[in-house]
């Protein structure tokens, strides 16, 4: 059948086409579809399959790994930073393997457009000793989820599929060839000498047991996916080695220019058959190796040829791949003669439009009384959510990794002891790896103000469920259990009582010798079940207004918007009517209520 | 057919259920599609931008230059993303007050906005609103009315009586110019 799917849709077709009936992910765009589709597949076709969404990436991939251990076929899912949490468990169960096939999905962002870091999870494949494989569009996405799963029961070892965010989020339509799904029954057969193997004698046995496995699969790699391919290259002055979505480019950027050129994907970037390619890759008066994100082919063929790319300077090193970045590169190498990927810009300057968190967000609310309460000398150590758009309230000093929140105040409160410390972490972020700095900080007192802003879901990759609202996990129990007892606020749509809350948590906070914890009950907009909106619009008194500027900069609602005269105007088409502005906001009080 | 479609707005205008609609209208033809989309980070309110190419394509993104048609649902973004466009190409776009007059491309403005605001249509159909337009005004649109309006059926039958009288509206609105 075909279906439009989106590369992470066709990635969960995958999963099912090869038998997976064992997933586990946490959420992290570009990644955060493939559990989600998976578990609405198996929903809707009654498929005997167990899905869930994992406290964290480590947890995932432990609970897939262990249904592959009994011999299911199994998946995790992740994005790439994701894959640094869960590295621990991957760099072991590397020497290990596996008995049902075992495939670990890392999202790739190359471009940051919704991640801290570009790294290339086709790295972490190498460092851990395993295959990766590198889908070029959402077709491919589904042929080497398949090829990945298979591959690993063969070989019995872990396969990483690394798609990147145009791959995820690319949108095209897909071919799926009929199946019948088969379950697994999962067998947990004690073999010590294997799951429980200790340094040194049985993990050196497994290590050498790795490199022979992966010799076999370089060796697979080359009469599987290359072979095939070197047998039809044309003898061409120019050989391309691309793979991924430069892959793609490449192949439109030679349609559109006329150019001719070999071109050599390779759909396994790691093991490579080195040597195997020492013939096809001298033979060329030029090579030029396309890849995203970092020359992970480009290092290790090098010295095989005359090979340009990234390491050469020939090829972007950063940032996403385009048809006219790998235009540019053909240009400078003397193979186009002009880029044709140039449209005219509009010359005027355009408003920015900067991330700031949505219209009716409890977080602005949060923020706001926070800074007025604690004001500009605190230090505001965040995390990685919706709520780092904090930063638009400058109640925003850090952002490093999931967690990192805590285990930076922890640093600050005994390496600058002047100023006070609010660090601010959401919900997931905090049962993700939140909870051993706040026990951290408690075992060696650590004195902050921790700021846990609970909305009950992951908000910003697409409102996934979190385990108070599966499993009646309880936040305030979990801090309680640490050795704090939290100060509770529900969230009721007021500044005023905000601000009260926050004067009451710095008073504690006074007096305290130890971290300080506040949990704020909130709810996300988009969040059907428990959304609070009165729906009371707003509009500005002009007459009222003096154009001070401090509910755009210190409240920011997207909403807002400077108008001609030097005021402050509210935009009817954004407005949500969450009335947080009609009081306590605005020194002249000038906004009021818009009757619709 | 190779058509190349730029498609932008902000957060919350729908603009990915207008490729999800020309997706499954190319799907019914039984032509090619890829694209890709990107949003901003946050959820309401940020740039969205959509690359729809419709035929034999590979690659996701639309390269500079090259698209035959920039539908904007939000001015701003419209003038953002102008350097997708193909000399010559279409530009069909929402706008509020005035619009800049923009050289090289054919340009159709419509001021949706205003009439979402005045209730003349409705504003969680403006973006198909702004389709039914592009379909009147833009020469060799890949698609006819009819194939739109049963995508859209397929697609989200519960709002479908809305989406194709945003269509309908949207076409004739242009059919008075």
């Amino acid at each position: 059948m075909k279906k439009t799917l989106l590369g992470n849709e066709a990635i969960a077709w995958g999963l099912l086409y090869a038998g997976v009936d064992f997933m586990a992910a946490y959420p992290g765009t570009p990644s955060s579809e493939i559990l989600e589709t998976y578990q609405k597949l198996i929903k809707q076709m009654n498929l005997p399959a167990y899905a869930e969404w994992s406290t964290n990436e480590k947890v995932a991939y432990e609970v897939a790994y262990a249904a592959a251990i009994t011999g299911k076929r199994a998946a995790c899912g992740m994005k790439m930073v994701g894959l640094n949490v869960a590295s621990d468990a991957m760099m072991s169960s590397a020497y290990i393997g596996n008995r049902g096939g075992f495939l670990i999905i890392s999202a790739d962002d190359p471009g940051f457009y919704s991640s801290q870091t570009e790294q290339d999870s086709r790295y972490f494949a190498k460092f851990a000793r395993i295959p990766a494989l590198d889908p070029s569009s959402p077709q491919d996405a589904f042929r080497l989820a398949v090829v990945g799963v298979n591959l690993s029961e063969k070989f019995e070892i872990p396969v990483l599929l690394r798609p990147v965010l145009r791959v995820c989020h690319g949108r095209q339509i897909v071919e799926i060839p009929d199946f019948e799904f088969k379950a697994k029954k999962g067998s947990f057969e004690r073999d010590i000498e294997r799951w429980a193997a200790v340094p040194r004698n049985p993990r050196l046995k497994q290590g050498y047991e790795l490199l022979r496995k992966l010799r076999e699969i370089s060796e697979f790699n080359y009469e599987e996916f290359l072979k095939p391919q070197i047998e039809k290259l044309k003898g061409e002055e120019l050989l391309i080695v691309a793979s991924g979505t430069p892959y793609a480019y490449v192949l439109e950027v030679l349609e559109d220019t006329g150019l001719k050129a070999d071109v050599l994907k390779v759909d396994m970037p790691t093991p490579l058959p080195v040597d195997r390619l020492k013939e096809v890759i001298s033979s060329y008066s030029t090579v030029v190796v396309f890849e995203e994100t970092y020359p992970l082919i480009e290092e290790q063929i090098k010295h095989l040829g005359n090979v340009k790319g990234k390491l050469t300077g020939d090829v972007f090193e950063i940032d996403e791949a385009t048809h006219e970045r790998v235009a540019e590169s053909l240009q400078k190498l003397g193979y186009l003669k002009k880029n044709v990927y140039v449209g005219k810009k509009y010359d005027k300057e355009l408003p920015p439009r900067a991330p700031s968190l949505c219209p009716g967000c409890p977080h602005r609310t949060v923020f706001y009384a926070m800074k007025r309460v604690f004001g500009n000398k605190a230090i505001y150590p965040s995390d990685i959510g919706c709520y780092t758009l904090g930063l638009n309230q400058k109640a925003v000093d850090t952002v490093l990794c999931m967690g990192a929140s805590v285990g930076l105040a922890c640093g600050f409160s005994k390496s600058d002891t002047e100023k006070p410390i609010v660090a601010t972490v959401g919900d997931s972020t905090f049962l993700h790896a939140g909870i051993p700095p706040l026990i951290d900080a408690v075992a060696n007192k650590h004195r902050f103000i921790l700021v846990i802003m609970d909305n009950s879901t992951v908000a910003m990759t697409g409102l996934q469920p979190t385990p108070e609202r599966i499993g009646n996990v309880s936040i305030p129990k979990i801090v309680e259990g640490c050795g704090v007892k939290p100060l509770i606020l529900n969230y009721d749509g007021t500044i005023k009582s905000t601000l009260e809350f926050f004067r009451k948590v710095k008073e504690t906070y006074e007096k305290a010798n130890g971290p300080v914890v506040a949990v704020v009950n909130e709810f996300c907009t988009f969040d059907k079940e428990r959304v609070k909106l009165p729906g009371k619009f707003a509009k500005v008194d002009q007459d009222k207004c003096t154009g001070c500027g401090h509910c755009i900069r210190e409240f920011g609602c997207p909403a807002f918007r400077w108008n001609e005269e030097g005021k402050v105007e509210v935009d009817p088409y954004f407005c949500v009517g969450c009335g947080v502005c009609l009081s306590d906001l605005c020194p002249f009080d000038a906004f009021v209520e818009d009757k619709r | 057919m190779r058509y190349q479609i730029v498609l932008t707005g902000v957060g919350g205008q729908g603009t990915i259920f207008l490729v999800k609609l020309l997706a499954q209208c190319a799907l019914n033809k039984g032509i090619d599609f890829i694209g890709t989309e990107t949003h901003g980070m946050a959820q309401k309110g940020g740039t969205v931008i959509s690359y729809l190419k419709i035929g034999n394509f590979r690659a996701p993104l639309v390269g500079e230059g090259q698209a035959d048609l920039l539908l904007g649902l939000y001015p701003t973004e419209t003038l953002r993303f102008l350097s997708y466009l193909k000399p010559n190409g279409y530009i069909v776009t929402n706008i509020e007050d005035a619009f800049p007059k923009i050289e090289g491309f054919k340009l159709f403005t419509v001021n949706a906005s205003e009439l979402a605001v005045k209730g003349e249509i409705n504003p969680k159909s403006l973006n198909v609103f702004i389709l039914g337009y592009a379909l009147k005004v833009v020469e060799g649109f890949p698609f006819s009315k009819e194939e739109l309006e049963k995508a859209i059926v397929e697609l989200n039958p519960k709002f479908a009586d809305a989406n194709i009288d945003a269509l309908n509206k949207g076409y004739s609105v242009a059919s008075r110019l």
